[in-house]
C-alpha cells in the first residue's frame, strides 16, 4: 500500500509540476522526459527485473513513431486505432526477434541487439517510399482527446504523463507478483529458476514484448507530438541513452527509471550544443555509475537514508 | 529388469536406468541404474568426481544424457526442459548454491511456488481478481516453510546477506515450497554444524514421512547412514554398490573407492 501512496503522491507532484514552472519550454521538455520515463521504465523491467540487457530499444521505439506517422500522415488514419496498430505491430516484430535472440547471453545479447537496432535505423533511413528517408515525414496529424485538440504543450504534457503513471503502476505490479518474482528469479540464478518450475525462455520474451510495447507507445506519442520523423532520434546512441537512464536511475527500481529518464533528458538538453558529443558524456556517466553509484541515484538515496537513520538510532542510544 | 508386481511392492517414484552421460571423452555417467521407491530417502554417496551432481543434473533436466531413461512414476522425463519435470514434482537444492541474491529470503522461498501458481503476465499487471488472495496464500505458505527450516527471524534479509549454512537452509524450504513429489539435495549439510546438521536430519525424515521421496547426495556419511533407507554408492560414473546403510558399509568395493586400496 505504501506504494500505492507513493504513486498518488506523485501524481500530484506531476500534476502541479506545469504550473510552478510556468514556462513552455520547460513543459516542452517535460513532455520528452515523459516519452523517455516510458521507454525507461519498460527498459528496467527488462534489464533491472530480469537481467537482459538490450542496446537495440531505440528500433522498437522507432518503430511505434513510424508506424503511428505512416499510418495518420500517409494513410490519414485516425491516430487513437493506428496507435493500437502500431503497438500491435511492434509486439509482433519484438516477438519475433526476442525468440531467436534471448538466447544469447551477456554480451552476445548486446551486440545482437544493437544490430538490430543499427538494421531498423538503416530501413527508416533507406525506405523512402514509407519513412521519407532523412528528409523525414511530414504532416502528422495532432491528437485529440474527447474533443479537445491536445496542441498545446501542457496538454499534450497531461497526456503523456498520464501513460507514464499507468505504466508505472503496471509496472510495479508486474514486479510485485508471481511474474516479477520469476524475472527476478532468472536475473539471480537462470539455472534455479529452470529447475523451481521457470519457463525461461518464455518469461524472457513476455517481459521482452512488453518492454517493447512500452516503447511504442513512447514511439507514438513522440510523432503525434513533434508532428514530424527523422531516423536521427532512433538511432544506437538513443538505445545507449536509455540504457544509461535505466542505469543512473537505478536498475532494480521503476521509480529509478523516472529518475534516470529525467537526469539524462536534462543533460541531453544542456548539451544541445554539443550534439555530436553527447554520447561522450553519456559513455562517462555510465562508467562513474557503474564505479560510484551502485544501484544508480534511487540507490544512492536509499543508502542516505539508511545511514541517516542509522546515525540517529546510534544518538538516541 | 521389471520387478514382479505386488502390492507390498512400494511404487516406484525415481527410476534410473542404464543413464550414460559424457563430457567429450570423460565419461561422467557410465550405465547408472537403481530405483528409488516411494516414500523412501536414498543417498547416493561416492568420491569427489563421481558423477553424483551430473546425476542430478540429469535427474532434474538441466544436463541431456546421452542414453538410458529417466522415469517418474514410470514416465519418461529424460528429454523434457527443467520447468516441465519440475512441474511434474521435482525440486532440488544445488551443492554450489544458487539462491537468488537479488531478492530477499522470503521472495527466494515464493519463487518455489511458481510451478504450483498459475497467475500470468497480464493478471498480474493489471491485479485481476484473485491475484492478491493468490499473492497471499504464497507468503503465508513460505513462512511456514521457512519456519520448517527455523528461518523465520530472517524473512526480509536479503539472501546474499546470510552466512553460508543459512543459505543452504533457504534452498531446502525454497524447494520445500515446490511441495514435491521427489525432493533432490544436494550435499544439504555443506557448511552447517553439527546442531544444524541433526536439525537437517529430522526435517529430512520429516518430509520423508509427510510422502515425499527424498534423494539425498552427502558426504556427511554419519547424516546418511542415519537417515537413509537405502544408499547408492558411485564411483568413476559407475555404480558400485546398492543396498541398507548397514550392508554398504561393509562392501569391500565401497571401502576400496573411499579409502583406496594397496596395489
Amino acid at each position: 500500500m505504501r506504494g500505492w501512496r507513493a504513486l498518488a503522491l506523485f501524481a500530484v507532484v506531476i500534476a502541479a509540476l506545469p504550473w510552478l514552472v510556468r514556462n513552455q519550454y520547460y513543459v516542452n521538455v517535460l513532455v520528452f522526459v515523459g516519452i523517455n520515463s516510458l521507454l525507461a521504465v519498460g527498459l528496467t523491467l527488462l534489464m533491472g527485473c530480469a537481467g537482459q540487457i538490450s542496446l537495440g530499444h531505440a528500433a522498437f521505439y522507432g518503430l511505434g513513431a513510424y508506424a503511428s506517422g505512416i499510418l495518420t500522415a500517409t494513410y490519414k488514419w485516425s491516430p487513437w486505432p493506428a496507435m493500437l496498430v502500431a503497438l500491435v505491430f511492434v509486439c509482433a516484430v519484438a516477438w519475433a526477434v526476442g525468440g531467436p535472440v534471448l538466447r544469447l547471453r551477456g554480451h552476445y545479447l548486446a551486440m545482437a541487439t544493437l544490430g538490430f537496432g543499427v538494421i531498423v535505423n538503416l530501413v527508416f533511413v533507406q525506405a523512402l517510399g514509407l519513412t521519407g528517408g532523412a528528409s523525414g515525414l511530414v504532416a502528422i496529424p495532432k491528437l485529440s482527446l474527447a474533443g479537445m485538440r491536445l496542441d498545446t504543450n501542457l496538454r499534450f504534457y497531461y497526456l503523456t504523463w498520464l501513460a507514464v503513471i499507468a505504466a508505472l503502476a503496471l509496472a510495479r505490479n508486474i514486479v510485485n507478483s508471481r511474474v516479477g518474482r520469476a524475472l527476478r528469479a532468472i536475473h539471480g540464478s537462470e539455472l534455479a529458476a529452470n529447475t523451481l518450475g521457470v519457463n525461461t525462455p518464455r518469461f524472457k520474451l513476455q517481459v521482452f514484448v512488453l518492454s517493447a510495447a512500452f516503447a511504442a507507445l513512447a514511439g507514438s506519442l513522440r510523432a503525434h507530438f513533434v508532428n514530424f520523423l527523422s531516423p536521427e532520434p532512433f538511432g544506437w546512441h538513443v538505445s545507449v541513452a536509455l540504457v544509461v537512464m535505466v542505469v543512473v536511475g537505478g536498475m532494480g527500481n521503476t521509480w529509478g527509471a523516472i529518475v534516470g529518464a529525467a537526469a539524462v533528458t536534462m543533460v541531453q538538453e544542456a548539451l544541445r550544443a554539443f550534439r555530436d558529443y553527447d554520447i561522450l558524456v553519456f559513455g562517462l556517466l555510465l562508467i562513474l555509475a557503474a564505479m560510484f553509484l551502485p544501484g544508480g541515484l534511487t540507490g544512492a538515496v536509499a543508502r542516505m537514508r539508511l545511514r541517516r537513520r542509522g546515525a540517529e538510532e546510534g544518538e538516541a542510544a | 529388469m521389471s520387478r514382479p508386481v505386488s502390492t507390498h511392492t512400494p511404487a516406484t517414484t525415481l527410476g534410473v536406468r542404464q543413464v550414460r552421460k559424457n563430457f567429450g571423452g570423460v565419461v561422467a555417467l557410465d550405465g547408472v541404474t537403481f530405483d528409488v521407491p516411494e516414500g523412501q530417502i536414498k543417498a547416493i554417496i561416492g568420491p569427489n568426481g563421481a558423477g553424483k551432481t551430473t546425476l542430478f543434473n540429469v535427474i532434474t533436466g538441466v544436463l541431456r544424457n546421452a542414453s538410458g531413461q529417466v522415469l517418474l512414476d514410470d514416465r519418461q522425463v529424460n528429454g523434457r526442459h527443467p520447468w516441465e519435470i519440475a512441474a511434474l514434482g521435482v525440486a532440488r537444492t544445488f551443492q554450489t548454491l544458487e539462491l537468488f541474491e537479488n531478492m530477499t529470503v522470503l521472495e527466494n522461498v515464493m519463487v518455489g511456488y511458481h510451478s504450483r501458481t498459475s497467475k500470468g503476465l497480464l493478471a498480474s499487471a493489471l491485479r485481476l481478481p484473485g491475484v492478491h488472495d493468490e499473492e497471499q496464500h504464497i507468503r503465508d505458505q513460505a513462512h511456514e516453510k521457512l519456519a520448517l527450516v527455523g528461518m523465520q527471524a530472517q524473512a526480509d534479509v536479503g539472501a546474499a546477506e546470510l552466512p553460508f549454512g543459512q543459505q543452504r537452509l533457504v534452498e531446502v524450504a525454497r524447494a520445500l515450497a515446490a511441495e514435491p513429489r521427489l525432493l533432490l539435495l544436494d550435499e544439504p549439510a555443506a557448511g552447517l554444524s553439527t546442531a544444524e546438521s541433526a536439525a537437517l536430519a529430522k526435517l529430512i525424515c520429516r518430509v520423508r514421512d509427510q510422502g515425499t521421496t527424498v534423494l539425498l547426495v552427502e558426504h556427511d556419511m554419519s547424516l546418511v547412514m542415519e537417515i537413509s533407507d537405502e544408499v547408492v554408492v558411485l564411483d568413476h560414473g559407475a555404480k558400485v554398490a546398492e543396498g541398507t546403510p548397514a550392508e554398504v558399509q561393509r562392501n569391500e568395493q565401497v571401502i576400496a573407492a573411499y579409502l583406496g586400496t594397496e596395489e
